[in-house]
C-alpha cells in the first residue's frame, strides 16, 4: 500500500521539495509542515505512515525530538525518520538517537534514499 | 601609518613590574640601612654608597614610571643597576670595626633569595650575580676568619648550601614558568582550534538545506520530471543561500597573511586524480 507522509522542515521550499520527491516515487499524498504548531493545528499527523522531520526547525523553537515526541503521544505508528545537517555529536542528533524506533538521514540525502524510506516495510 | 606601539609581551610587562618593586625595595632597604649606620658613625664611604644606590633606585623609579617602551637589554641592564651595588656595599662594610658585631653573612644570603625568587627577564644574569655574591660570600668569610671574627662554626658550608638552594630555587622558577608558557600556549591552540571546528560545522549546517535543494531538484530533472516552479524556486533560493554564504566570509580575508601554502586551496573533489 502506498504511503502517507507528512514532512516537517522550517525550510518550506526544501519541504515542498520533498514532497514533490516523494510523490513522483509513489507516496500516496505528501504534505509539508514548517512546524510542530503547523502540524497540530493539521490534524494531518494521525493519518500519516511515515514522517519525516528535521531535526533543527529553528532557534527558540520546538525540534524535531519535541515533534517526535508529540507524535508518540498520539501512539502515532508509522515510522518517524529525522533529517539532519547537523554533527553526529550534536546534542539534537544524540537526542534523536536515544529514541527508539527512529532512522537517522544525513543531509543531502538522494531520491533512491527516500524511495527505500517509502518501499520500507512493503512485503 | 606605521604601527608605533610596542607589542604585549607579558614576560617584558611582568619585568618590569617586577623592577618597580624592586625599586621600593632599594630604596626603603638602603635609607633604613643608612640610618642604623648613621647612628653607629659607619665610614662616610659606606653611607656614600647606600645613599648613591638609594637616588640611583628613585632615578630609575621616575624613569619606569613614563612607562618607556624598554628593549630586552634595557631591562636587563636596570635590573643589573638596582643588583650589583650591593655587592660593593656588602664587601665595603665587612671591614668596617665598628660594624664587626654584625653577622657579614646574612645580608648576602637574604639578597640570593630574594634574586632567585623574582624571575628575571634574563635568568642568566641572576644567576652569575648570584654566583658572584656567593664567591663574594666566600671572600668574606675567608678574611672575617683571617681577622679572627667569632663565625659560626656551621661557616662557610651553611652559606654554599645557602647560595645552591638559591640557584636551585630560581631554575626551579625559570623551569615552572617556561611550563607555565607551554601550558597558556596550548590551553589558546585548543580554544582557537574549537573555535575554528565551531565555525566550520555551523558553516555546514547553514550549506545543507540549499545542498538538499540542489540533490534533490537535480535528481528530479534528471528523471524528466518538469521544471516546475517549485523546483525552480528551490534552486534560485539554493544560490541565493550560498551566496549569502559566501559574503559572510570575507570580513576574514584581512586575517589570513597570504603565503604559498595558502595559495593552493584545492580539494581532491575539484580535482579527482587521473583514472
Amino acid at each position: 500500500m502506498a504511503k502517507r507522509v507528512i514532512v516537517i522542515d522550517d525550510d518550506e521550499q526544501l519541504g515542498q521539495l520533498i514532497c514533490q520527491s516523494l510523490s513522483m516515487l509513489g507516496a500516496n499524498g505528501c504534505l509539508s509542515f514548517p512546524s510542530l504548531d503547523a502540524l497540530r493545528k493539521s490534524g494531518e499527523a494521525a493519518r500519516a505512515d511515515l514522517a519525516i522531520i528535521d531535526i533543527n526547525l529553528g532557534a527558540g523553537k520546538p525540534s524535531g525530538i519535541d515533534v517526535a515526541a508529540w507524535l508518540h503521544e498520539l501512539d502515532f505508528e508509522g515510522k518517524i525518520v529525522f533529517l539532519t545537517g547537523h554533527a553526529r555529536n550534536h546534542p539534537l542528533v544524540r537526542a534523536a538517537c536515544d529514541l527508539a524506533t527512529t532512522e537517522i538521514l544525513q543531509k543531502p540525502t538522494s531520491l533512491d534514499t527516500l524511495a527505500r524510506l517509502l518501499e520500507g516495510d512493503r512485503g | 601609518m606605521a604601527n608605533t606601539q610596542r607589542p604585549y609581551d607579558p614576560d617584558t610587562e611582568a619585568a618590569q613590574r617586577a623592577l618597580v618593586h624592586g625599586v621600593y625595595l632599594t630604596v626603603i632597604g638602603n635609607l633604613l640601612m643608612l640610618a642604623v649606620l648613621l647612628t653607629l658613625a659607619a665610614p662616610v664611604m659606606l653611607q656614600v654608597l647606600l645613599l648613591g644606590h638609594a637616588v640611583l633606585a628613585a632615578g630609575i623609579f621616575f624613569l619606569l614610571r613614563a612607562r618607556p617602551a624598554l628593549t630586552v637589554l634595557g631591562i636587563n641592564a636596570i635590573d643589573a643597576a638596582l643588583i650589583v651595588p650591593y655587592l660593593g656595599s656588602i664587601w665595603v662594610a665587612q671591614g668596617v670595626p665598628t660594624l664587626a658585631a654584625f653577622d657579614h653573612l646574612f645580608a648576602p644570603k637574604l639578597l640570593a633569595f630574594g634574586w632567585a625568587m623574582v624571575v628575571p627577564l634574563s635568568y642568566r644574569l641572576h644567576v652569575a650575580l648570584i654566583v658572584g655574591l656567593g664567591l663574594e660570600s666566600l671572600a668574606i668569610w675567608y678574611r672575617q676568619t683571617a681577622m679572627g671574627a667569632a663565625l659560626p662554626a656551621t661557616e662557610p658550608w651553611f652559606t654554599i648550601l645557602t647560595f645552591w638552594m638559591a640557584l636551585s630555587l630560581l631554575v626551579l622558577r625559570i623551569k615552572q614558568r617556561n611550563i607555565d608558557h607551554q601550558v597558556v600556549e596550548l590551553r589558546t591552540r585548543t580554544a582557537v582550534l574549537t573555535e575554528i571546528a565551531v565555525l566550520f560545522l555551523r558553516v555546514r549546517d547553514l550549506a545543507n538545506s540549499p545542498l538538499q535543494k540542489i540533490t534533490l531538484a537535480s535528481e528530479l530533472l534528471e528523471r524528466g520530471q518538469p521544471a516546475s516552479a517549485e523546483v525552480i524556486a528551490g534552486l534560485r533560493q539554493s544560490v541565493v543561500e550560498i551566496q549569502a554564504l559566501h559574503a559572510q566570509f570575507q570580513r576574514y580575508e584581512q586575517f589570513v597573511p597570504w603565503n604559498a601554502t595558502h595559495l593552493t586551496l584545492e580539494t581532491d573533489a575539484a580535482n579527482p586524480p587521473a583514472k
